[in-house]
């Protein structure tokens, strides 16, 4: 099977039916086939790493599984990848109805196709939600002949990629001495203190080092994936079974059983009742069940509803010097349980933390149900047909699990009654024994949503015309655990295209739309599109180079609706008895006793905004397509501008005083932004005798600029944001070090109380001769100004390979994470830290934080650009069998030490990325 | 086939016309758990809620401007210390403000954070303001209200709405007066108005609460006679004859010089007019100056008196240390190393008449009384104004718990055993610089071992309306002249207050001419009024006197024990010395712009139709 990178299908699967190709005014990507499943991940996202062009695909962290919470944000559960279009994040949907893609557990192996909407046009009809653009996934489904049965299995392991380190225990002390001397403090190890730290012992009770990050945490995870699909029918009746499994191990060392399993169940079923009447049936299920330890205590069980325990763990074991406690602060072998070590100052043991706070199971559960009806309406009029659908999409997460705690004790040192040195175990308050009988319910979240559509459609062919029209009719609701309104809107959408002797297209769509969260509640969204397929002219028949060309432009008035809170238009005012007392209760109160004690009120929490509207966005696209040589080269490029205006944006810095509003509560279209951007694609195949080979490349670009943003009124130019992309990094300009402690002394600045020679000079950019905040300005932008993919495809034989890699270049990143900034106080200090201490240009390394050194400044910026392999897959295809293996995030190429240029913070606040080595079986019969 | 097409389409429309119908049933909204408007304004529970908060509101507060409130506030500035009355024990944020660095008053006065335990002046009181047009446009939806009950909430609303205008204008000078709700589209960008028409403003909104307030029948919340007297539930709000008197103050600040640029008599006719119409009502209502007895009553020891047109007690303190007294109570009475009392300088102290009258201000005066006999600079506080030991903490003052107050140094330069100039070794706590203490807020908190002191703030009272009258009058009709239909001359109403205190008339040399009246109002007012309602800080800005006190020394008055006792120069047994105090704890006048406080330069570039303060 040959990949298809570029839209060069006949009709392009879209929600709610297919769109004829040739009738196209826009840049529709399809891709399908089996490059959809060269990305081993349980996160459906990633497959579309690499290979659609202009769709950055960013992993922020590895780690096992999905959490359904990543929408909502809560228990802190972060986005595992992102996936922008053109800047924005789009919606999913899947076989026709919108989905939280995060919820929505699926196997790259269940996938048809998947097609990437992005155009004005094409946007227009799915109403205003869809305006960030569409992902659309269609599963595969069953056809008329040869059914077949395949069974796949692969088997591989995830490597841990890039993890930032911290120093072990003999350095931290002696960079805590250096520190130390460095602000006049006498230092507090002694070289002898150093030698014995310097053995590494996690459970000395003087001199205990600890390396956690050894002892809990493994290199390794397992990944297993496995599918049995059967599909097939006869002239009436099309049936598809997809049974898959998909199980990842998790990096705990120690403790109670971690993984993410999961099962997926998927069954459609098409059926034509009579002649003109088809009724298909259609049901997607997954069970993903999470088996983790329960990181930390907490007697309310708040600690056990963190999404993943790895964050807590991770922030632990890297806050926490190495010396500062054993594991034990009794090695006695003879206790029946051990006596957990902390100090005064870090009041939890990770180790035990992990081992002995109980665990969890976290069972999530998905359904997605769908009906659908087609009726060939052409007795009553040629070429008009009807499409009901009708689909429920609920999630359930739950999770059970005991919390539990241990006791800890803090090792004091103390002498003998011979004068030595000796430590006692002090029982600390911090954690006491609690054991629990049995698992408790700690989690119950749901969601779920109902679309109806109704569809009616007509094509037409007379002469050298053809049309096509059509009419949708949408009508959802959603209902999530923490809204308490349930998300309604509806939708009116008319297209049609009309085309002239395949040479002249003409596209039209208009949108109607109703949501229930404003008082405005309709808008309406026109668009309009052309195309010109030039190589049909009589001029361009005889050309020998070109084989098609086509020139397409669109453009339309789009309404963007995020869904993300409704009442923001009306009054809305709240009552509580909390009313100011006036007396001594706490210390913030006022002088006097219970004269007026606590008293109701009622006060205005919203200032409704009836004017609010949907956001409004002016999208223009202009692009061409072409195949030459043979049609061996396919090139395609687009242009494209989006201006998103009166973006509802809460007020917070624009209103004066006398409006007598509390800021941030009035919420008006008011912000504006443009964003522009081209994309370009290009491939070539051919063959060289027997080797077929296909090399492909894209990149895009886009530019985001502020144009009116809520923001205060500066009286230095050089502070708005105006004129600056969304994604530009603000700091100080620097401009080199204080060469003298004299130089630094002269120096009026707001940061500290004295600077020294080695601090860091910035720019005065307001020319006050002092530097603050006030001297903030634009030193960079995170936003790559180019994105780009590579594909090559070679097949000889019945060996393939395909290699993809993407990569990001022009974009900047600013080191300010703690990675970077450490190493004050008694905290433990980074590799990083460790490795540029004493650094002639480092910030230098005090006990007491020079604030003025890690302020965001070009000095912390770093070129952000990189390149990594993606994926490296080699095959070899027997009689009905496949054997294949394959690596993904293969290999990374940058400057950037130590973090992922991918997700910086990968490694330091979450799982980090994982490098994927699989191997595997396809059988197809 | 056409037929069977249009049979399509019209069915098509039907089913479209019959979603239609239900499509606006199917967005509307379910009611939040929160209120709906029609819930806030058509029920007066709700209605009364709403407006309260002006009051008691979530993130801002009526109380703000209240004076003591304000003071009390754990910024430790008072505006009385940003003058020459007093001095600040510790220097904290009063000193640089008095000394003319405005920016670090502007935080501190009008901006603050969200937090009704705070004082944002400027940033409360449009908030504030808005609640009360809210109010104002939807009275007459509120369904389940007597006429009575809506009169008087309607009433509270003109007047708070005039209070926050007219409190902001004391301190900042005119501003756009805000007489509707300013909604989300409407324009923010309002241009100041005239002085002279902004306080105008403010008398209108104060008449048109009066008018309310009387068809409330509340000219006052406590009938005279019968239960419940100075005890009424809604005690702590404002009433008719507040309003009234506040409409005197507007318009004596907008006749007054720095206000009334041409010096319009006809602004001081009203003035007068005004202060007589409060003055009768106030008396036609059972509001008295209290007998001399129970003077300090209107301060501290009692909740309500019928001296107090409108006053706010925080009942009885518990805890007499609490970070909220810090700016009246010293640390020798507290022992709270925080606290920052107000010190009276010398300079205040001299505005104290001796017993018959006699000014000391100045060292002709003192001189004119020494040769009279009425005062010796070696036993100063003898024979003073009876008012003087009500306010003021001096040496040897008689106080509970501590006999003779030990406010001196021996001859050795040492301190007493139990002085109250004593800080603990090394530490920056509050004791005097001046040698006294001021004592007409706190009362007996600076008695030993008294903690339970009921303290109560007296926004507005009478003895200020007769020196309103008294001042409007002598300057539209002279000493001896009366507003139209009144029986009180300038001097009469002077004379009031000082009967009261026990003090003879003013002396006859003085009533003769407006111009030499004048001055003995304004040191009436000083001393009537001081440390109350910051009535001097705001007294010599709108006489435009701010910037010759501004200019003059601050002194303090050294008391040293004389360890040979009594003799007949040092009648006492102490020497008092006059003494400049130091140079960071005198009072500059750096501009003109120091009449009023900055804006917040963030909020002021909001704004293109606004000018600014002068910067200081």
């Amino acid at each position: 099977m040959v990949p298809v990178l570029l839209a060069a299908q006949e009709s392009i699967p879209v929600p709610h039916g297919v769109q004829a190709d040739s009738l196209s005014t826009g840049s529709t990507i399809v891709i399908s086939g089996a490059q959809l499943e060269k990305y081993s991940s349980s996160d459906v996202r990633n497959i579309l790493t690499a290979i659609a062009a202009g769709v950055e695909v960013s992993e922020r962290f590895g780690g096992p599984g999905v959490s359904a919470m990543e929408h909502i944000g809560q228990y802190g559960a972060a986005y595992k990848t992102t996936v922008s279009v053109r800047g924005k994040s789009p919606i999913y949907m899947v076989d026709d109805i919108p989905v939280n893609i995060d919820e929505t557990m699926l196997d790259a192996r269940q996938i048809e196709s998947v097609t990437i909407v992005r155009d004005p046009v094409e946007k227009a009809l799915y109403g205003p939600s869809a305006a960030n653009g569409i992902i659309y996934i269609k599963t595969k489904t069953g056809f008329s002949g040869k059914r077949y049965l395949r069974v796949d299995f692969e088997q591989g392991v995830n490597l841990v990629d890039k993890f930032p380190e911290y120093v072990n225990g003999a350095d931290y002390a002696r960079l805590n001495n250096i520190a130390r001397a460095a602000s006049g403090l006498e230092p507090l190890y002694t070289r002898s203190d150093i030698y014995s730290y310097e053995r590494g012992d996690a459970y000395d009770l003087m001199y205990p080092n600890v390396d956690y990050r050894s002892m809990m945490l493994k290199k390794a995870m397992s990944y297993t994936g496995a599918s049995v699909s059967s599909a097939g029918g006869s002239d009436h009746v099309k049936y598809y079974t997809y049974l898959g499994y998909t199980g990842e191990d998790d990096i705990f060392k120690i403790g109670p059983q971690a993984r993410f399993d999961r099962v997926n169940i998927n069954a459609n079923l098409s059926v034509d009742l009579n002649e003109y009447v088809t009724a298909r049936f259609g049901i997607i299920t997954a069970m993903g069940l999470r088996n983790s330890p329960d990181y930390g205590y907490s007697s309310d069980y708040t600690g056990a509803l963190g999404v993943t325990e790895f964050p807590d763990l991770l922030n632990d074991i890297n806050t926490i010097p190495a010396i500062s406690f054993p594991i034990y602060a009794n090695n006695d072998e003879a206790l029946e349980s051990p006596w957990y070590a902390v100090s005064a100052l870090y009041t939890s043991n990770p180790y035990a933390n992990l081992t002995q706070n109980g665990y969890y199971k976290e069972t999530t559960r998905k359904g997605l149900f769908n009906l659908a009806l087609d009726v060939d309406l052409s007795p009553i009029l040629p070429g008009l047909k009807s499409h009901t659908y009708a689909a429920f999409d609920a999630t359930n997460v739950v999770r059970i699990g005991q919390e539990e705690d241990y006791a800890a004790y803090i090792v004091q040192k103390g002498i003998d009654e011979y004068g030595k040195d000796t430590v006692i175990p002090v029982l600390s308050g911090s954690h006491s024994v609690k054991l629990m009988s049995a698992d408790i319910k700690l989690l119950d979240y749901f969601s779920n949503r109902y679309y109806l559509v109704q569809k009616f459609s007509f094509d037409r062919k007379w002469g050298r015309n053809s049309l096509a029209l059509r009419a949708d009719y949408m009508i959802t609701k959603r209902s999530q655990k923490f809204i308490t309104e349930h998300r309604r809107e509806m939708n009116f959408g008319l297209g049609g295209t009309y085309a002239y002797d395949g040479k002249y297209i003409f596209q039209a769509a208009l949108n109607e739309h109703g949501t229930y969260s404003l008082l405005k509640a309709w808008s309406f969204s026109p668009t309009v599109g052309a195309a010109w397929v030039v190589s049909k002219e009589p001029f361009m028949q005889g050309s020998k180079v070109i084989d098609f060309l086509k020139l397409r432009v669109q453009g339309g008035l789009l309404r963007y609706d995020s869904a993300t809170s409704a009442n923001r238009d009306i009054d809305n005012y709240h009552w509580d008895n909390s009313g100011q007392r006036f007396g001594p209760y706490s210390s913030n109160q006022w002088f006097g006793s219970a004269v007026s004690t606590s008293s109701d009120r009622v006060y205005a929490s919203m200032l409704g905004n009836p004017n609010l509207e949907l956001e409004l966005r002016k999208e223009f696209t202009a692009g061409v397509d072409a195949k030459a040589f043979g049609k061996r080269l396919n090139v395609s490029a687009n242009y494209y501008y989006s201006l998103s205006d009166g973006i509802i944006t809460e007020l917070q810095n624009v209103l004066p005083l006398v409006a007598g509003i509390s800021s941030g509560s009035l919420w008006m279209n008011y912000n504006v932004t443009s964003y522009k951007g081209a994309e370009l694609s290009v491939d070539w195949s051919d063959h060289i005798g027997k080797l077929f080979y296909r090399v492909g490349a894209w990149g895009a670009t886009n530019l985001s600029n502020v144009i009116k943003v809520d923001e205060q009124t500066y009286a230095d130019a050089y502070r708005s944001k105006v004129g600056y992309p969304t994604t530009a990094i603000w700091g100080l300009k620097y401009i080199g070090q204080f060469a003298s402690d004299a130089e630094a002394a002269a120096e009026i600045q707001a940061f500290d109380d004295e600077l020294k020679a080695g601090d860091f000079k910035y720019q005065d950019m307001n020319g006050d001769g002092m530097i603050d905040d006030s001297d903030v300005c634009v030193i960079g932008d995170t936003n790559p100004k180019l994105i780009y993919g590579l594909n090559l495809y070679l097949k000889y034989g019945n060996w393939d390979l395909t290699l993809t890699g993407t990569g990001r270049a022009f974009a900047d990143v600013a080191l300010t994470s703690s990675y970077f900034w450490n190493g004050w106080g008694d905290g433990n200090y980074s590799a990083y830290t460790l490795r540029h201490a004493g650094d002639p240009g480092a910030p230098r390394l005090t006990y007491y934080k020079v604030n003025n050194n890690f302020k965001t400044s070009t000095y912390w910026l770093r070129d952000g650009s990189f390149f990594k392999i993606q994926t490296l897959e080699l095959g070899y295809d027997f009689p009905k069998v496949r054997l294949f293996v394959r690596a993904n995030n293969l290999l990374t190429l940058s400057s950037l030490p130590d973090v992922d240029p991918e997700a910086t913070s990968a490694g330091l606040t979450n799982y980090p990325l994982m490098k994927t080595f699989v191997g595997g079986v396809k059988l197809t019969f | 086939m056409k037929k069977n097409a249009l049979h399509i389409i019209l069915s098509l429309l039907v089913i479209l016309a019959g979603t239609t119908s239900c499509l606006k049933e199917y967005l509307d909204r379910a009611p939040e758990a929160g209120l709906s408007d029609s819930d806030v304004f058509t029920k007066y529970a709700n209605f009364k809620s709403y407006f309260y908060s002006v009051y008691n509101g979530a993130n801002f507060t009526l109380r703000a401007h209240y004076p003591m409130w304000f003071h009390g506030n754990n910024q430790k500035l008072t505006l009385e210390a940003l003058t020459d009355m007093c001095d600040m024990s510790r220097i904290q944020r009063s000193q640089p403000g008095k000394m003319g660095d405005g920016s670090t008053l502007i935080w501190a006065i009008g901006y603050n954070d969200e937090s009704a335990s705070r004082t944002a002046k400027v940033s409360y009181s449009w908030k504030i303001i808005r609640v009360c047009n809210t109010a104002i446009a939807n009275i007459d939806r509120i369904q389940d209200a007597t006429a009575q009950e809506k009169e008087d909430l309607l009433a509270q609303a003109y007047f708070v709405r005039a209070y926050c205008h007219f409190e902001l204008f004391r301190l900042y000078g005119s501003l756009p007066y805000v007489d509707k709700v300013l909604g989300a589209n409407d324009e923010w960008d309002l241009p100041r108005l005239e002085d002279v028409e902004f306080c105008k403003r403010c008398a209108d909104d104060f008449q048109t609460a009066a008018d309310h307030f009387k068809s409330a029948a509340l000219m006052r919340r406590d009938p005279v006679s019968g239960s419940g007297h100075l005890a009424a539930t809604d005690q702590d709000k404002p009433n008719g004859v507040t309003a009234l008197a506040f409409k005197g103050r507007a318009l004596l600040y907008a006749a007054s010089p720095l206000s009334n640029t041409t010096n319009d008599p006809e602004l001081w006719k009203e003035a007068a007019a005004a202060n007589w119409e409060a003055l009768n009502q106030a008396l036609a209502n059972g509001y008295i100056l209290l007998p001399f007895a129970n003077y300090t009553n209107n301060f501290y020891g009692t909740k309500y008196t019928d001296e107090q047109l409108w006053a706010y007690t925080t009942g009885s303190t518990t805890n007499y240390n609490n970070d909220r007294v810090q700016a009246f109570v010293g640390y020798p009475f507290s022992n709270n190393a925080f606290s920052s009392a107000q010190c009276p300088t010398q300079n205040f102290v001299d505005k104290f008449e001796t017993k018959n009258g006699y000014p000391l201000n100045t060292e002709a005066d003192r001189a004119a009384a020494v040769a009279a006999g009425e005062y010796n600079e070696q036993d100063p506080f003898k024979d003073r104004d009876p008012r003087f030991g009500a306010v003021v903490i001096y040496n040897q003052k008689d106080l509970r718990g501590y006999g003779a107050a030990s406010l001196y140094v021996n001859e050795d330069g040492s301190l007493p055993t139990e002085s109250l100039l004593r800080k603990r070794e090394g530490s920056t706590d509050g004791v005097s610089e001046t040698f006294y203490y001021e004592q007409k807020r706190t009362g007996n908190l600076s008695s030993k071992g008294e903690q339970n002191v009921i303290i109560t703030d007296p926004i507005i009272r009478l003895a200020e309306v007769y020196l309103n009258y008294a001042e409007a009058v002598n300057e539209a009709y002279g000493p001896s002249g009366s507003a139209p239909g009144a029986s009180l001359t300038a001097v009469d109403a002077v004379n009031t207050v000082r009967e009261r205190a026990g003090m003879p008339g003013v002396l006859s040399q003085f009533t003769g001419s407006a111009d030499a009246f004048r001055d003995r109002i304004k040191n009436e007012r000083a001393v009537e009024l001081c440390f109350e309602g910051y009535h001097y800080y705001c007294d010599i800005r709108r006489w435009k006197d701010a910037p010759a006190i501004g200019r003059s020394r601050l002194y303090g008055l050294r008391a040293t024990k004389l360890s040979g006792g009594a003799t007949s120069a040092y009648p006492t047994g102490f020497r008092y010395e006059r003494f400049a105090l130091p140079e960071n704890r005198q009072i500059a006048w750096k501009n003109d712009g120091m009449y009023y406080i900055q804006f917040q330069t963030s909020d002021l570039l909001k704004m293109k139709n606004y000018t600014p303060n002068q910067t200081w």
